[in-house]
């Protein structure tokens, strides 16, 4: 059976133009009108409005279960009271001004009007309080550098991407997931699942000073989520993610197959047959392929963020609404001599992540983030902090919150990139001074959203004052020799920022593509759900690192015997 | 907009399906310290449409299919099983179950992996749970309660009922809820404005342990309309106008459904000008609908059987099987086998509950007397039956609920005389005016012992009916509240054409369709308090379309 689902023609209705002057009259009506006696005055506001189409569907070991195909349309305000020096943004808590709302499907310039009118009426009111809790709250030092920059205005009309002509989407998502019905030998099958966002469409921006932005979006995001418990009762899971523009751009429905069935055979082998983890391990450890990305990605791109966190709001219930990092620092020497890192949204115009204008409006800029190992720049949104007051063109999310500086595509170069051989001699060389005749190699993490499938519970708390790498999918005892072994049954502990300053030797150039959260976590929490990011990066060979073992629980395990099933049983998909 | 629907190919009867992964748990299980007395398994085939229109134009557009299971297991035996509940427990006394959902199609085995995985999560907690529930036994005093949790039934239930698709039409309907919402939007004193058409259609596969195989539908089409405004002091009110259908092609004409909407917009611009009500004691009388809702908070929910089991409950109506509690000319009772009445679909019309049994009448009150309980398959002392009551919402335990809960009197006199009675109490009491409740929209009730046994019924719009003859008067923000007896003993007359509410009834196993039938009735007292109202200021510009210029207060 095929089932298709298809994007629909809406868009193509909608009357963009006019939608887009509806929006900014209202907007440039409301600024000029919403005035309340003692009121801090609006100075500044926003309005984002998303019109996709969208297509998704979730399978399991070749059965669909659920499907759907929809708009989406949304408004985001953003009204901000005060001054640029001071206002009611980058405090904690919510109710602060801003606030999304749902358009129609069949959004017209009248109803999108309406709907900013009664969204902008709220956000307005929440503002001037939130400005009173801060102003309350929040002491001034001499050198704040403000809570927001303005900028001229741009105007402009991207081409969007041609509406998706109808794509076997529900195929594609039972082929992958029977791919990954294997055989689980003494392991469990917990779950083999394929998610396929995809939406297309476009972006209107237009604000207060003038912008007036059309942008198109279109991503197809295809996530292979496996999980297995191994006979010790270890809940063990790996992914694999294929983030484009569109259908075109996707490998051969056969490669992403093949793919996913060896993906979910590998993780059962390690399950049935890898030793685990049965003491401590201090020493190093070689990041090769998807794991030397994550590091970067886990323990790097932090501190390369440069918005300021927001001040968190003291209330009854603690401190609210501040992630407080503080990560990033200008200055500071993150990597090794020799090091440099580069982002730019337009670096790669084909990807879904990339962009002409940032979530504020402003041209992207390719940015050099590290030079000689050493921070000079952050990644910006118009935000100032002390150190750096203008925009870069990086702010990303932002809906129903303050946009922040993120990674679009990021490129990560060692001073010199060694051959494996070398890499390899020299990681021999550190094993030897732990006196042993061998490293752990890890090839990949689990992917935080992957785990959370099932029960969210699962989903790493990332702690944004020290980094946090989630579980290796498994070690790799590499010998001197050339000899291998599997090992599973380990977690990172203590991991600190300092290890990417003594990396130890850089091997083999990489890329990939990952989901991040738009609030400011290194991870989507969904499997489909995030901004799409790419970044390129080496292997990466560290010179000390924590791991401990983790057990699993044999109280997990299935009473009832798991029903015996085969590939042929489970799928549907001719 | 393009809705594909993907078709149920069944590929293998699912019923044998899931038999068969329950007897294979069955026997895995047996061998176990502690052994399931009974596991039923069930199903729902779920396909939903819905449409819906705000500011002018369609806001909303979907069709969606899901498949949900549902696992009911029992370790321990019927006398005692790990459903039993933990007395001073409060945190592990609920049900941990989740929603299982299963694909879409009848592929056998990831159709078994499902289903395997489910049973097991749920003896795994089972398991553990009738530990919980020995050891709370040994401890805790002696139980007021000391009937079975679970009654057995020998006669396995086989049937198969489940009728076609419905035929849903949504670019049909589309121009009609466009007009509405426009008609609605177009009030500038509307804030807020929506019409939706939903419609769903379930199909319920069960099995269980006692060789149980049933296969049953259900059909059911809501038209609403609901607009909503702020007054100058802040109060926001609204009116919510709903159609319930079994079959969507009987729903209202375009002519009749544009009334509707006018009606509804009239009406928020009444209440937008009416005065706030005021904490009023005295007579009140209720229309039909109101009256209905008024016999389920006050009456229906503490009459569920499974009320009278846990020891944190009110048990009002516990001992007084047999004895009085309302006029005699009245009559109470809940069937969930009649489909229509007085020409109006009914909501709580099911033929099988959710656990495996016959839909039946209850007799709840006859003559004024107190007669018995609602009641699924937990029995209590003198009601040792399930009279086809136990029912959830997907995800949840069924307990026993209300269906059609149909309330009768057998002396009515004409509406008028109704009105004029409770002109009558209101001089008689020395008021001004009685209160008339026109409609209602919604209602809550606390059966426990920690709070008082009060009801709230949500009046959303209530007349003053002066004695002196001025023309009655509309108020906003006040609810009828009380307690049950004091308010069951001030009835003093009905009247002649009882009212259908339809609606959605919420409780501890989740939203479950339910209707009240009524007719109007007069009360020599009860008592109305002020309702929440919101603080936040209308809206300081004017709604920017329409472009007339009123609404602001800036």
């Amino acid at each position: 059976m095929i089932w298709m689902l298809a994007l629909t023609a809406m868009a193509a209705d909608l009357d963009l133009p006019g939608i887009t002057d509806a929006l900014s009259d209202e907007l440039q009506r409301n600024a000029s009108e919403l005035t309340l006696e003692d009121a801090p005055p609006i100075y500044f506001a926003r309005y984002r409005a998303l019109f996709m189409e969208q297509v998704d569907v979730r399978a399991r070991f070749g059965s669909v279960i659920s499907t759907s195909t929809a708009p989406y349309r949304t408004l985001a305000v953003e009204v901000r009271v005060g001054d640029e020096s001071f206002d009611n943004s980058g405090f904690g808590g919510w109710q602060n001004g801003f606030r999304t709302a749902g358009l129609p499907a069949y959004a017209t310039p009248e109803s999108v009007a309406t709907v900013a009118w009664g969204a902008t009426d709220r956000a307005y009111k929440e503002a001037i309080e939130q400005y009173a809790r801060k102003a309350a709250q929040v002491e001034r030092d001499d050198d704040h550098p403000g809570d927001y920059t303005l900028a001229e205005p741009i105007a402009a009309i991207l081409e969007g991407p041609a509406i998706g002509a109808s794509e076997p989407m529900v195929l594609m998502a039972e082929q992958i997931s029977a791919a990954m019905a294997v055989d689980p030998g003494n392991a469990v099958l917990e779950l083999g699942e394929v998610y396929v966002g995809h939406e297309t469409g476009s972006e209107v921006l237009v604000d207060t000073a003038g912008t007036r932005l059309i942008q198109p979006r279109s991503e197809l995001t295809v996530r292979a989520v496996f999980q297995v418990r191994a006979p010790d009762g270890q809940f063990l899971t790996d992914e694999r993610l294929w983030t484009v523009q569109g259908p075109e751009q996707l490998p051969p429905l056969a490669e992403m197959v093949s793919s996913a069935s060896l993906m979910a055979s590998s993780l059962i082998d390690i399950a049935n047959n890898a030793e685990t983890l049965d003491e401590e391990y201090v020493g190093p450890v070689l990041f090769e392929g998807e794991a030397a990305l994550d590091l970067l990605r886990y323990v790097l791109v932090p501190q390369l963020e440069g918005t300021p966190d927001d001040v968190p709001f003291d209330s009854f219930f603690g401190d609210l609404g501040s992630r407080a990092s503080g990560a990033a620092r200008l200055s500071r020497r993150v990597l090794p001599l020799g090091w440099t890192v580069d982002d730019d949204p337009l670096r790669l115009p084909d990807h879904p992540g990339s962009f002409r204008y940032d979530a504020e409006g402003t041209l992207a800029q390719a940015v050099t983030l590290v030079d000689d190992g050493i921070v000079q720049d952050l990644l910006m949104s118009r935000t100032p902090r002390p150190d750096i007051r203008e925009t870069n063109g990086h702010a990303r999310g932002g809906f129903g919150e303050r946009a922040r500086g993120r990674t679009v595509a990021v490129a990560v170069t060692p001073a010199r990139n060694d051959s494996a051989r070398k890499v390899r001699k020299k990681a021999r060389r550190l094993a030897n001074a732990y006196d042993r005749d061998w490293i752990f190699v890890v090839t990949s993490l689990q992917e935080p959203s992957a785990m959370a499938v099932g029960d969210y519970s699962r989903y790493p708390n990332f702690d944004p004052k020290q980094p946090s790498l989630p579980p290796p999918v498994a070690l790799i005892r590499r010998y001197q020799d050339g000899r291998e072994e599997v090992v599973r049954g380990a977690v990172f502990t203590g991991v600190q920022r300092f290890i990417l300053r003594d990396i130890a030797a850089a091997g083999m150039q990489r890329s990939t593509s990952y989901l991040i959260d738009g609030t400011g976590d290194p991870a989507g929490f969904t499997p489909t759900g995030g901004l799409p990011t790419w970044m390129s990066g080496p292997d990466v060979l560290i010179g000390e690192m924590e791991l401990v073992p983790t057990s699993g629980d044999p109280r997990s395990l299935p009473i009832v015997p798991a029903p015996a099933v085969t590939v042929n049983d489970l799928t549907t998909a001719p | 907009m393009l809705l594909l629907m993907v078709s149920l190919a069944l590929s293998a009867p699912l019923d044998d399906l899931l038999m068969s992964e329950l007897t294979r748990a069955e026997d895995a299980l047996s061998q176990r310290e502690r052994t399931p007395h009974y596991i039923a398994l069930q199903v729902e085939d779920r396909t939903e449409w819905d449409l819906q229109a705000r500011y002018g134009t369609v806001f909303s557009k979907r069709s969606d299919q899901a498949r949900y299971l549902d696992v009911d297991l029992r370790v321990g035996t019927p006398e005692l099983d790990s459903t039993h509940e933990l007395r001073g427990f409060s945190a592990l006394d609920g049900d941990t179950r989740r929603v299982t959902d299963l694909p879409l199609s009848n592929a056998p085995g990831v159709l078994r992996h499902a289903v395997w995985k489910a049973i097991d999560q749920q003896y795994r907690d089972a398991d553990e749970r009738i530990v919980l529930v020995r050891a709370n036994q040994q401890v805790k005093v002696e139980e007021e309660q000391t009937a079975p949790d679970f009654t057995v039934v020998p006669q396995a239930r086989v049937d198969g009922i489940v009728g076609d698709t419905p035929v849903i039409d949504l670019d049909a309907w589309q121009p009609i809820l466009v007009e509405i919402s426009q008609i609605m939007d177009a009030s500038v004193l509307v804030r807020a404005s929506s019409v939706d058409l939903g419609v769903e259609h379930v199909i319920k596969t069960f099995v269980d342990s006692e060789g149980s195989r049933l296969s049953h539908d259900w059909t059911h089409g809501r038209l609403s309309m609901t607009a909503s405004t702020t007054a100058e002091d802040g109060d926001v009110v609204g009116v919510y106008e709903a159609i319930d259908v079994h079959d969507p092609s009987s729903l209202p004409d375009r002519e009749a459904l544009l009334r509707t909407a006018h009606a509804v917009v009239e009406r928020v611009e009444a209440l937008h000008a009416a005065p706030r009500g005021e904490p009023y004691s005295g007579p009140v009388l209720l229309m039909g609908r109101a009256t209905g809702v008024f016999f389920h908070e006050v009456l229906g929910h503490r009459v569920e059987g499974h009320r009278q089991k846990r020891e944190d409950e009110g048990h009002t109506f516990a001992d007084h099987v047999g004895r009085s509690v309302l006029p005699e000319w009245i009559d109470v009772y809940d069937d969930p086998t009649i489909p229509v009445l007085a020409g109006i679909d009914l909501n709580g019309h099911y033929t099988y509950d959710d656990e495996g049994m016959r839909a039946q009448r209850a007799s709840i009150v006859e003559n004024g007397e107190f007669q018995g309980f609602l009641m699924g398959r937990s029995p209590i002392q003198g009601f040792e039956s399930s009279n086809g009551h136990g029912r959830r919402s997907v995800g949840n335990a069924p307990v026993s609920r209300m269906g059609n809960t149909i309330i009768e009197a057998s002396e009515t006199v004409p509406f008028e005389v109704l009105k004029q009675g409770l002109r009558d109490q209101a001089r008689e009491q020395d008021l001004e005016y009685g209160i008339l409740v026109e409609s209602i929209d919604g209602g809550f009730t606390l059966t426990g012992r920690q709070m008082p046994n009060a009801f709230n019924v949500r009046a959303s719009a209530s007349w003053r009916v002066f004695v002196d003859g001025r023309p009655d008067e509309l108020v906003r923000g006040i609810d009828l509240v009380g307690t049950p007896f004091g308010a069951f003993s001030s009835i003093l007359a009905a009247g002649e054409n009882p009212e259908v509410f339809n609606g959605f009834c919420g409780a501890e196993s989740g939203w479950v369709p339910v209707s009240a039938v009524a007719p109007p009735i007069l009360f020599e007292r009860l008592e109305f308090q002020l309702k929440e109202k919101a603080q936040e200021r209308p809206p300081l510009l004017a709604k920017p379309h329409p472009t007339t210029a009123v609404g602001g207060d800036s």
